[in-house]
């Protein structure tokens, strides 16, 4: 019994970390309009922007957080403007070839500051066991991660729903030549969804990698993982990727505790490459965002 | 991105005789080489430049001309290196058979990622082959009994001596160039270029877009798998991490400085990436974050490359020669 | 040749075709005409595959259409022009033709690469018919010029010649003479005359009438996705319900 807690927490925590990773890849893939191969290292440099100011400075969780995201947006619109920007409706290679670039310098930069060695951002909040009766326990971050998503995805749809930013996003993601002509400035909300999109990751990183340990390379990883859950959900669609995030995160979760663990990423891909040979939308397959507010 | 001259229909053309032309000079420079060069360190070096020279052009085939970005090609060149050393372990079979079954096990691998693949659009594409990749590896790395999983496959029959193995390579590089040379400026290459242009244009025309990105990867899977083949004997050990995903950065920095969809500048950047490497920086690391700005800056400035940048180099050239006369 | 039975096609509610029904014969000049928004091109989109329809059939010479891939339907022998003027810019006038005649060669793809002799053969003989076609269309000095290259007028002659030198036995063109100076109009009236006198079969949308009265034998008008009349040019010009749906909007 308690087996069965310990893989459904654990699906519960891969589902907020996809969740949190594969919105903000989907407001990327419709928003900017490009596809982002450095979106996981996007993660990984939250993750490390965490360690140094919860690690290194010492600020309290909540503030190391906080800062984290504020850093990576602020390093996410260096980004923009730099390099993005002139990525964006381009040859078909420009986005992948350059976001796969852009990875690749990323991830050596990181190892060059903090070495290739695995660290920890350990929290005490992952030391504070709490017993749930005879089903088994849970961990004190584990609820944040918990809470902390769900918060994040309720904003999330209260601003794409509500908000006048929100709904020109959703604009742009359907029709980003009518929006151009309607005195919407695309750049600009395409930059606000780039911004969000990394503090979503920052976030991510900030909640989930106290549990696990951080280390250069840990982007690749995610950003397979990402992919394969927009893909499976549907490339427009954030209703999908949340749902797919449940999928793919219980998936994996219990498959960890089942099988050999070599073979539980390669059930991700198959699972993705079975989806575009029979489904190749996705479940909610939509190319706007139209998908997440109609919840 | 890629430029008429290149990918023309098979006319006496002044540029098609520019290009026999240099490859009969440098196809002959690079046969008398081993006589002049002594050490197999520097032969070493260049049999490897080789090695890249031909698997660029072969995924050239699949960046260039089809127009696709995957990550593929390493698997498949392991693909074609496993299958020969597994071969050797079981049968004794001349290097040309081994050679042949990789080629097909390959194709076969190919046309199964083909299926998936191709269905959605450029970004799905890549993430098939990633995926593939990485089960492919994951499959190698595991089935210790057939592959020896990370302890490799060692004790492979070796190509002969430091010179006998650059001819060898040589061969396949002039081989390889010459047909995926000749693919570009035939008919087939202009339906490339068209689909790559207008695909609904292209299809109105009559030409299917399907077939041909499925033979383009099929047939840029099977030229890697039989290099692969060879390279087992090169390397006389072969081990899951020579096929990497990660060599797909190295290969798509050759491909973009050197000009994609070209040729001579794919060729030169080749050899400039497996020459000064190891020479100038040490630190892998460091390599890395070189190959990602270089790309980086590649794809956003100059994605035509260094042919491209020849290229409009002559072209002013002969515009300004033709105004003074 | 071309029947086209019972063609609907709806966007998101909107009924962009309803029921649409005619055929055309062989050697016949059919003109698709009506008010913008009519449908045209969304039949054209549906005969050459580029669109599915809801409901109907497709038939050409016999064989169904609908379903069928948009490169299929250029091999069984029915070639398009795009409103839009589409072409390879990259590639030259000349390698623009080629394209679109070796399509219709079959040969098989590695004899294609390896150039064995038969192949060469077939290669001369796409680059005589180019060639020729080339200088009807009047662009004969431009074989090695870039298509991105040539005027405005210019790109609308080698569409018709890409879709002429296949060789099609029915020719679609969407809007041929639109934005085309007066001169350039005569000259791709009289290249069609030429053709039809030939016995190639026609299907035009147009909205030019003197265009459409003088080369037609038949004219088929749509109105808001519906066929509203059909009949000789003389009929058709005269109709109420045309005048109407041209005048009342």
């Amino acid at each position: 019994m308690s087996l069965l807690l310990s893989e459904f927490t654990n699906g519960l925590v891969l589902t907020s970390y996809y969740a949190l990773v594969a919105c903000g890849l989907v407001l990327i893939f419709g928003v900017v309009g490009i596809v982002n191969f450095a979106h996981g290292d996007f993660v990984m440099l939250g993750g490390y922007l965490f360690y140094e100011f919860y690690i290194v400075l010492g600020e309290p969780y909540l503030a190391a957080l906080v800062l984290a995201t504020l850093a990576e947006g602020a390093l996410a619109l260096l980004m923009y403007v730099l390099v993005v920007r002139r990525l964006v409706s381009r040859e078909w290679y420009a986005p992948l070839i350059g976001t796969l670039a852009l990875s690749v310098l990323l991830e050596s930069v990181a190892q060059a500051i903090w070495s290739a060695a695995p660290r920890s951002v350990a929290t005490p909040a992952v030391f504070h066991v709490i017993r749930l009766g005879t089903a088994g326990t849970v961990n004190e971050q584990e609820i944040y991660v918990f809470v902390g998503t769900a918060l994040c995805l309720l904003t999330l749809w209260a601003v794409l729903g509500r908000s006048k930013w929100g709904k020109a996003m959703r604009a742009v993601a359907q029709n980003r030549e009518a929006c151009a002509v309607n005195g919407i400035n695309v750049s600009a909300v395409a930059l606000g969804a780039f911004v969000a999109a990394a503090a979503l990751c920052a976030l991510a990183a900030a909640l989930v990698l106290p549990l696990q340990l951080i280390s250069p390379t840990a982007g690749d990883a995610i950003t397979t993982q990402a992919f394969v859950v927009v893909i499976l959900g549907g490339m427009g669609s954030i209703r999908g990727a949340v749902v797919a995030s449940f999928i793919v995160g219980m998936v994996t979760a219990l498959s960890a505790a089942y099988m050999s663990s070599a073979y539980t990423d390669a059930f991700g891909y198959g699972v993705m490459i079975l989806m575009l040979l029979f489904r190749p939308v996705g479940l909610f397959g939509d190319a706007s965002l139209r998908g997440w507010t109609g919840l | 991105m890629t430029s008429t001259r290149s990918l023309r229909a098979p006319s006496r053309s002044r540029t098609t005789e520019l290009s026999i032309g240099t490859a009969v000079v440098v196809v002959a420079v690079a046969s008398v080489l081993p006589l002049f060069v002594h050490g197999i360190f520097i032969l070493g070096v260049l049999t490897d430049s080789l090695v890249y020279v031909t698997l660029s052009l072969s995924y050239n085939v699949v960046v260039g001309y089809v127009g696709a970005f995957s990550f593929a090609q390493p698997a498949f060149l392991g693909v074609g290196a496993y299958t020969a050393a597994i071969l050797c372990e079981h049968v004794s079979v001349s290097i040309i058979v081994q050679a042949l079954v990789a080629v097909a096990c390959a194709s076969l691998v190919a046309l199964a990622i083909a299926i998936p693949a191709f269905r959605l659009s450029h970004m799905t594409f890549a993430m098939v082959t990633l995926g593939f990749t990485l089960i492919i590896q994951l499959f190698v790395t595991n089935q210790v009994g057939l592959t020896g999983g990370p302890m490799c496959i060692s004790g492979l029959s070796s190509l002969g001596l430091a010179a006998q193995q650059y001819y060898v390579f040589l061969i396949i590089a002039v081989l390889v160039g010459g047909f995926t040379r000749a693919i570009a400026s035939s008919r087939v290459g202009r339906a490339y270029v068209a689909i790559r242009e207008d695909e609904a244009m292209a299809a109105a025309a009559g030409i299917n877009a399907t077939r041909y990105r499925y033979s383009a990867f099929i047939l840029s899977a099977g030229i890697a798998g039989m290099l692969g083949a060879f390279y087992a004997h090169y390397l006389t050990v072969v081990c899951p991490s020579d096929m990497n995903e990660a060599y797909t950065t190295t290969l798509l920095v050759v491909l973009f400085l050197g000009g994609v969809g070209g040729f001579w500048g794919i060729v030169a950047a080749a050899f400039i990436f497996t020459a000064i490497p190891e020479s100038l920086v040490s630190d892998p690391n460091i390599q890395l974050m070189i190959y990602g700005l270089a790309l980086l800056i590649c794809v956003m400035v100059m994605p035509t490359g260094m042919e491209g940048l020849v290229k409009r180099l002559r072209s002013t050239l002969r515009s300004r020669s033709a105004s003074r006369a | 040749m071309l029947e086209i039975r019972n063609i609907s096609k709806s966007f998101e509610g909107v009924r962009a075709l309803d029921a649409v029904e005619f055929s055309v014969t062989s050697g016949e000049f059919v003109s698709l005409i009506g008010p913008n928004g009519s449908g045209k091109t969304t039949l054209f989109n549906c005969i050459t595959g580029f669109l599915s329809p809801d409901e109907g059939h497709v038939l050409f010479e016999g064989r169904e259409l609908v379903g069928a891939a948009p490169y299929a339907i250029s091999q069984y022998g029915i070639a398009r022009t795009f409103q839009s003027v589409r072409l390879f810019g990259k590639l030259s006038v000349l390698d623009n033709l080629l394209v679109s005649v070796q399509e219709h060669q079959a040969e098989r793809s590695v004899a294609r690469v390896l150039r064995s002799r038969a192949v060469r053969g077939h290669e001369r003989e796409a680059r005589r018919r180019a060639e020729v076609l080339v200088d009807r269309i009047g662009l004969g000095g431009f074989l090695e010029k870039p298509a991105r290259e040539l005027s405005y007028g210019q790109r609308k002659l080698l569409s018709i010649g890409m879709a002429l030198v296949a060789q099609p036995r029915l020719l679609l063109l969407d809007e041929p003479t639109a934005a085309v100076n007066p001169t350039l109009i005569l000259t791709i009236s009289d290249l069609l005359r030429e053709l039809m006198a030939q016995g190639q079969t026609f299907l035009v949308v147009e909205h030019n009438m003197e265009f459409v009265m003088s080369l037609s034998h038949r004219v088929v008008v749509l109105d808001a996705g519906r066929k509203i009349a059909e009949g000789s040019p003389e009929s058709v010009r005269s109709d109420a319900r045309v005048l109407e749906a041209y005048l009342g909007g």
